[in-house]
């Protein structure tokens, strides 16, 4: 299968989520928005070391290093991985507080009510 | 010896880990903690300005013992060993604040995010990893988004949440820059990017810089996408505030810069500038302008430091080595400057409970050296000869 097809999606992926995090009024929908434009971004970052036909680069039976793809984009997006999950973690609390103080979680409302 | 100085690094991540260990022993111990902890952290910051400006070479750490390009390693220049200590010794003051001004439990936790705070700023100026610095971006984003939601109010949270989503969108512009550049020069050493970068297909250089420099703009609070900055600055606690102030955003600041500059032979570089200048330009005036506006005495400041950081853009924009010297030289003052004017409005906040400007009536009278120290700042602020702002 043709590389930029992966592009594509990414790219898709990517502008979903903004769209989702610039037009929704929920909250939890702009989280979700965040979150899926994190996933687009790793999935861009996994296709630019994808060499085709080659496997994961674990080192294994009949797998060496002329074998495997690039490494160092997957060990970016484990990363990328850990710190969005930190970052949604931290988010998904700050709208429990905030859900508790306001009793909504509209941002159009929150807004208002702050004054 | 100068592997020494990967302390810096080291020395605040083990401490945060170690401070639910010392919360056990006693509660009352965490705040002298924090102050011993961020002391430490100066005497070896001073140690490495020292070694950089008496033997003139930069400390160059690899982690691991691999060598660039493989390993990451820490670039640790003249300006960075400046920066380093300058972090160390406002979070010192902030700490021993801290004692005084939060009284907010959970104690520990702020304790933790104050010194990662502080590892993330030290590690953003001094990384030579484009990765690497992404990561310590983000630790230092993560930390202060719980710190700007730590008072735990309604007007707090929304705060924090402004912040998560701006900073959570530019991390991920970030990250897309990282991966073109890394598609197109397959390294992420930030030497051997400089060294490459003329390789590069200017279409593609473009798009990536582009990415980069507005992923960094968030942190940075240039123009468009400071929005969180003076609701995070009203809402955080009051020595937080001055980090911010002081250092956090002159780390992103300085992280886009240097990242700019590596590319200054390309054709891309005068595009860029000349974005990075619109962006500050706008920035200083959109600042002040608002910054009369304001009553609540913090939002004020927020404000001015908003200016302020876009004159330091202007300045290293202009692509000039004066220009440089003197973003460098304005930036230095300011984190001084301001962390002064922070630290007079928070003392003044937590003696008298407000910080609009009708607190601050009649604070002569009551409190004359803060009220000396904030004259001070703002005269130095606004510039007039003989202080260091002129």
């Amino acid at each position: 299968m043709n590389i930029s097809v992966y592009y594509f999606g990414a790219i898709s992926l990517i502008l979903t989520g903004l769209y989702a995090v610039l037009v929704k009024r929920n909250l939890l929908k702009i989280l979700v928005g965040l979150s899926i434009m994190e996933t687009g971004v790793n999935l861009l970052l996994i296709s630019i070391g994808y060499i085709a036909g080659r496997s994961a680069p674990i080192l294994s039976e009949g797998v060496g290093p002329n074998k495997a793809v690039d490494p160092i984009p997957q060990a970016l997006v484990l990363t990328a991985i850990v710190i969005g999950v930190a970052t949604t973690a931290l988010a998904l609390t700050v709208a429990i507080n905030l859900y508790e103080t306001y009793k909504t979680l509209n941002v159009e409302e929150l807004r208002r009510l702050r004054g | 010896m100068s592997q020494y100085a990967a302390l810096l690094i080291a020395l605040p991540l083990i401490s945060a880990f170690f401070v639910p260990v010392v919360k056990r022993l006693s509660r009352r111990a965490v705040m002298p903690f924090l102050v011993l902890i961020t002391a430490v952290q100066t005497g070896i910051a001073a140690w490495v300005f020292n070694e950089v400006y008496t033997t003139g070479k930069p400390i160059i750490i690899m982690a691991g013992g691999f060598r660039p390009p493989v390993g990451i390693n820490l670039y640790i220049g003249h300006f960075a060993a400046l920066f380093a200590l300058i972090i160390a010794l406002v979070s010192l003051f902030m700490a021993a604040f801290s004692a005084k001004a939060i009284t907010v439990e959970p104690k520990d936790k702020y304790a933790m995010l104050f010194l990662l705070l502080m590892l993330g700023a030290t590690g953003m100026i001094s990384t030579g990893d484009i990765f690497n610095l992404f990561v310590f971006m983000e630790i230092t984003a993560i930390s202060a988004y719980a710190l700007t939601a730590y008072n735990k109010t309604g007007e707090a949270s929304e705060a924090a949440m402004k912040y998560i989503i701006l900073g959570g969108i530019g991390s991920s512009f970030f990250l897309v820059g990282i991966a073109l550049i890394y598609g197109s020069l397959g390294t992420l050493n930030l030497a051997q990017i400089g060294l490459l970068a003329s390789r590069m297909n200017p279409a593609v250089l473009q798009a990536s810089l582009a990415m980069l420099v507005f992923g960094l703009a968030v942190e940075a609070e240039l123009f468009p996408l400071n929005a969180w900055a003076p609701d995070a600055y009203q809402a955080a606690p009051h020595p937080v505030t001055t980090m911010f102030s002081a250092f956090v955003v002159k780390a992103g600041l300085y992280a886009m810069i240097r990242i700019m500059y590596l590319f200054k032979d390309t054709p891309a570089f005068a595009g860029i500038l000349r974005l990075v200048l619109i962006l500050g330009t706008l920035t200083v005036v959109i600042g002040e302008l608002s910054a009369l506006r304001q009553t609540n005495v913090k939002r004020m400041f927020a404000y001015s430091s908003i200016a302020q950081v876009g004159f330091i853009a202007v300045g290293f924009a202009l692509g000039t080595q004066a220009g440089v010297n003197a973003a460098v030289f304005h930036m230095v003052n300011h984190a001084i400057v301001k962390a002064l004017m922070f630290l007079a409005a928070g003392y003044v906040a937590v003696e008298l409970g407000g910080v609009s400007l009708e607190d601050f009536r009649g604070l002569g009278r009551r409190m004359p050296l803060t009220a000396f120290s904030i004259t001070v700042g703002a005269i130095s602020v606004i510039g007039i000869p003989l202080f260091n702002v002129f």
